[in-house]
């Protein structure tokens, strides 16, 4: 079989308005009986659901490029393909992308609430469920968009030529053509980058047996750096995307890193289940945690791997 | 000269506002700290 972006595209983009239908739902159910397993539950498939919706935006960009064959802002080859369309279909999607990260990242905010605090405070409760509701609202009406991009039988869009440019468009524009946008962006990606890998080094060297006179609990504090430089480094390598996806999405490095990242993210998630954390001062982590630990590493130095090698491997450059 | 003005006082405002952000999340989940069944750290709230 050959899998083309496209193919992934239209595997992956249930994703998001599946996943967070069945993590609303666990989260009102959740709220409604106040059970805490439950919450947490909905809160890792938000999560989740934020992290897949990276590769699931990015190969959006490919299967447009696959579909609609010709020089940007100019119609596509196709005439039942309608760019208009497509560059609504985005913006939507770039739009729910940007509330994904931000309902992902209280997500994740309360999970570690509950291994802080041991219970997710009202406010973070309160914030997670207005968010989530605009974000599904928000997933709801790309994939609406979407399906109608294939599926003139259910077209009701009509774009008009006065319509001003679609969110991705204008912001991806914006930072193509405004010069310090990129050194902006790759100054902070590296910040990101080094906040991230710094913690997450330290924590699953610590997990492989490195400086065990550390304590877990003092090195837990640690994590929401390396989050918060998780965050910068989505939101800055998303606004490159949106700039120049015509040159990401033709090499196949650009693949391989998404993929890394989504089983790194995935990886990451792992810990807040792992009785690790109970470990004493001076005491090796079990087996299964430092087998995660040491595939933690691996994905995250791949990761840097991949970005780095984004220019030499495949024509993307 | 204003490239690197502008890229530089970019760069900090952005990195300043994420370290507030940070401070908080660690000041807001450090007081009642139960953490981990935690084995010890080193605020006194990591202790408690």
């Amino acid at each position: 079989m050959d899998l083309s972006p496209t193919h992934l595209h239209l595997l992956l983009n249930h994703f998001p308005t599946i996943g967070f239908v069945i993590g609303l739902t666990l989260y009102v159910a959740a709220l409604y009986a106040n059970s805490d397993h439950l919450k947490q539950a909905a809160l890792v498939i938000f999560v989740g659901v934020a992290i897949i919706t990276i590769p699931t935006y990015a190969s959006g960009n490919a299967a447009e490029t696959a579909i609609c064959v010709s020089d940007l802002d100019r119609p596509c080859a196709d005439p039942a393909v309608s760019r208009p369309l497509i560059e609504e279909h985005e913006g939507a999607a770039f739009a729910s992308l940007a509330l994904m990260f931000v309902t992902g990242g209280f997500a994740w905010l309360g999970l570690y609430q509950y291994r802080r605090l041991l219970r997710l405070p009202r406010w973070n409760a309160v914030l997670i469920l207005i968010l989530a509701l605009v974000t599904f609202a928000a997933v709801s009406r790309a994939a609406n968009l979407g399906g109608e991009i294939r599926h003139p039988e259910i077209r009701v869009t009509q774009v008009t030529a006065d319509a001003g440019r679609p969110l991705a468009r204008v912001v991806g524009n914006f930072v193509r053509d405004w010069p310090p946008a990129w050194i902006i962006g790759e100054t902070l990606h590296f910040v990101g980058l080094s906040l991230l890998i710094g913690v997450l080094l330290v924590i699953n060297l610590r997990t492989l047996g490195v400086i065990q006179t550390v304590p877990f609990g003092a090195l837990d504090r640690l994590l929401p750096w390396a989050v918060l430089g998780f965050g910068l480094n989505a939101v800055t390598g998303m606004l490159f995307f949106a700039a120049a996806y015509g040159q990401y999405v033709k090499g196949y490095a650009w693949y391989c890193k998404l993929a890394f990242i989504v089983i790194a993210g995935f990886n990451t998630l792992y810990f807040f289940f792992d009785k690790g954390w109970a470990v004493e001062p001076g005491q090796p982590a079990r087996l299964t945690s430092r087998v995660v630990a040491f595939s933690a590493l691996f994905f995250w130095v791949g990761v840097m791997y991949w970005g780095s090698m984004l220019p030499f491997l495949g024509n993307a450059f | 000269m204003h490239l690197a003005l502008t890229v530089v006082a970019i760069v900090i405002a952005v990195t300043v506002a994420m370290g507030i952000v940070g401070v908080l999340i660690d000041r807001s989940t450090e007081r009642h700290v139960n953490t981990p069944r935690n084995s010890g750290g080193t605020s006194q709230g990591d202790r408690q």
